[in-house]
């Protein structure tokens, strides 16, 4: 097993070691790992005094999660939190994917709700054509079939 | 970490794999070995439908979710279900969104026909399906006579063929069924109370149902009826200027008369000259009375919907508010007319809208200014018979797909 990077200082604080699908260990103060529900249903399955994989999740993901639920657990205002997340979620789009897609698969709700806004802020404002860009998404209605959505929408598009 | 638990902890590893599999079918994102594929391919949200619409819920306005209908057909069908209007409705409804976009509709009358105005400051409403030219027949007049959140009753007079069709249509998505036709010859025996029984057919009420009630409205007191159809608590009100019909389509048995001529004690010499209309949530009346030399507006609010009790909100001197208003007194002249009332503000108490000819103006009841707010097009003189509607654009529109569905309630 890797060796482990973690700070697990002695202290009465219980902390989970989590890993990662690249096998880096973080310490995690259960207090902070347990607002994800996935971690929350490990550790009560009896993992929390072994190392809880996390395969899904690679470290620098990981390392930027971890971030979020210790700052998350730490005790801030709610106005010094707001500013820290809107600092947090204010990365680029891969980025961005990784921290969805692992908060999904962690199950931190507040988190993924943080995100979803996020990636909602950046598709407001936008016509599909540059959605479509910044997503990397292909177009895949006929000529026929768009020019029909956009009379049934028209509303929209004025 | 003792090392007798490391097999233990090997093969619990293992099942969790079959149960990660199985728990979530996102595939590992990592791959951080495949630098030569394209990064903007990366950010694959369509693998992720339970994501997408919590990132389509939280979209600041209903056009932008819609617009985003248009980007691929996973898109398109993710938003166009029911289930995601009734998230998005859940999502920003408990955000406390501010007010819904809404618009006065006005019916006018000019050299070319009918038309419909949309009088708002919000762009939206500039949105050319209030033109209402998607509608068949649509050479013929048209003329709105009862709304119902954003559905629009419409009748389109085609006089090639004597007939009054009537339409109703949704004019944010420009969905639309038709509804009714009639000859016309029928139509103007009725008078105008034909606009109001189209409505209460159009509201599913069957007139064997109530027979009273039709009776009484259909043949009851003709043009004092004219007056502008109001939402209000999930029925619709008409008013004489005495009595109140609220009609109730979910119980039409229960639609009954409201008898309010005790507010009319205060008035010296009645004008005739009134509107009722929904203000920040609550029923109000406005009327013109005249005291001789000057005329004052006398503004209701209906305080308690259960036991129709009125309160007097405000009363003022219109009059004396005309010479603070330059633009409004040049407009006015010398007529023989005078400002008449038209509508209130949905959401702004403080404004309540008033008429002369075709000029809009807005007037302040706080700081007692008259405003130009904008002209109503075409002929004057039609339009002093003409009504006004309440129009709203909900969080989501509502669909006009089969004429099963043509209730709005649903």
């Amino acid at each position: 097993m890797a060796s482990s990077e973690s700070t697990t200082t002695s202290t009465t604080t219980k902390v989970l070691r989590l890993k990662s699908s690249d096998n880096e260990i973080f310490g995690v103060e259960e207090k902070a790992a347990l607002q994800s529900e996935t971690i929350k249903s490990l550790a009560e399955d009896g993992y929390s005094e072994d190392v809880i994989p996390l395969f899904n999740v690679e470290k620098k993901t990981l390392a930027k999660i971890v971030e979020w639920l210790n700052k998350h657990a730490s005790g801030s205002s709610k106005e010094e939190l707001k500013r820290w997340d809107a600092d947090f979620v204010d990365v680029d789009k891969d980025v961005l994917y990784d921290l969805l897609l692992a908060s999904n698969y962690l199950n931190i709700e507040v988190l993924l709700h943080q995100l979803a806004q996020k990636v909602a802020d950046m598709i407001k404002g936008k016509k599909p054509e540059e959605i479509r860009q910044l997503f990397g998404i292909k177009n895949d209605f006929t000529p026929e079939e768009e020019a029909e959505i956009r009379r049934e929408n028209a509303w929209a598009f004025e | 970490m003792a090392g007798d638990s490391e097999k233990a902890s090997r093969s619990r590893d293992q099942s969790l794999v079959s149960f990660f599999n199985k728990r979530t079918r996102i595939d590992n994102p990592s791959s951080s070995s495949s630098p030569s594929s394209s990064e903007s391919s990366k950010f694959c949200l369509n693998d992720l439908k339970d994501l997408l619409i919590e990132v389509f819920q939280r979209l600041p306005t209903t056009k932008s979710a819609i617009l985003c209908k248009c980007v691929c057909k996973n898109w398109y069908s993710l938003i166009s279900t029911p289930f995601f209007a009734c998230r998005f409705i859940t999502h920003n409804f408990n955000r406390q969104y501010k007010q819904n976009p809404s618009a006065l509709i006005i019916n006018f009358l000019d050299l070319t026909g009918n038309g419909v105005l949309a009088f708002s400051d919000e762009p939206i409403f500039k949105f050319s399906g209030f033109g209402l030219n998607y509608l068949p027949e649509r050479k013929g007049l048209v003329k709105v006579s009862a709304i119902f959140n954003d559905l629009m009753l419409c009748s389109v007079d085609d006089f090639g063929v004597g007939k009054i069709r009537y339409y109703i249509c949704n004019p944010f998505t420009m969905q639309w069924v038709s509804s009714l036709c009639m000859n016309m010859e029928e139509a103007w025996n009725i008078k105008t109370m034909w606009d109001l029984f189209v409505s209460l057919i159009i509201l599913k009420i069957a007139k064997e149902n109530v027979p009273s009630i039709a009776d009484i409205v259909l043949e009851g007191s003709g043009y004092e009826w004219l007056t502008n159809v109001v939402e209000y608590n999930r029925k619709l009100l008409w008013y004489n200027g005495k009595q109140f019909f609220a009609y109730d389509p979910f119980n039409p048995e229960l639609s009954t008369f409201i008898d309010c001529s005790y507010i009319q004690s205060t008035k010296i010499l009645y004008t005739g000259d009134y509107r009722i209309g929904v203000c920040q949530g609550f029923l109000h009346l406005m009327e013109f009375v005249d005291l001789g030399n000057s005329r004052t507006l006398i503004i209701w609010k209906l305080r308690d919907y259960d036991k129709w009790e009125w309160s007097l909100e405000d009363h003022f001197d219109l009059d004396a508010m005309i010479p603070g208003s330059p633009l409004v007194q040049a407009i006015l002249g010398d007529s023989e007319h005078m400002l008449g009332p038209l509508a209130f503000h949905p959401c702004d108490g403080d404004i309540v809208y008033l008429h002369f000819e075709n000029f809009v103006i807005s007037c302040n009841r706080r700081t007692k200014e008259l405003r130009m707010a904008g002209t109503i097009p075409g002929d004057s003189y039609f339009y002093s018979l003409g009504k006004v509607f309440h129009i709203e654009l909900p969080l989501w529109p509502t669909p006009i797909a089969s004429p099963i569905e043509i209730l709005p309630f649903y």
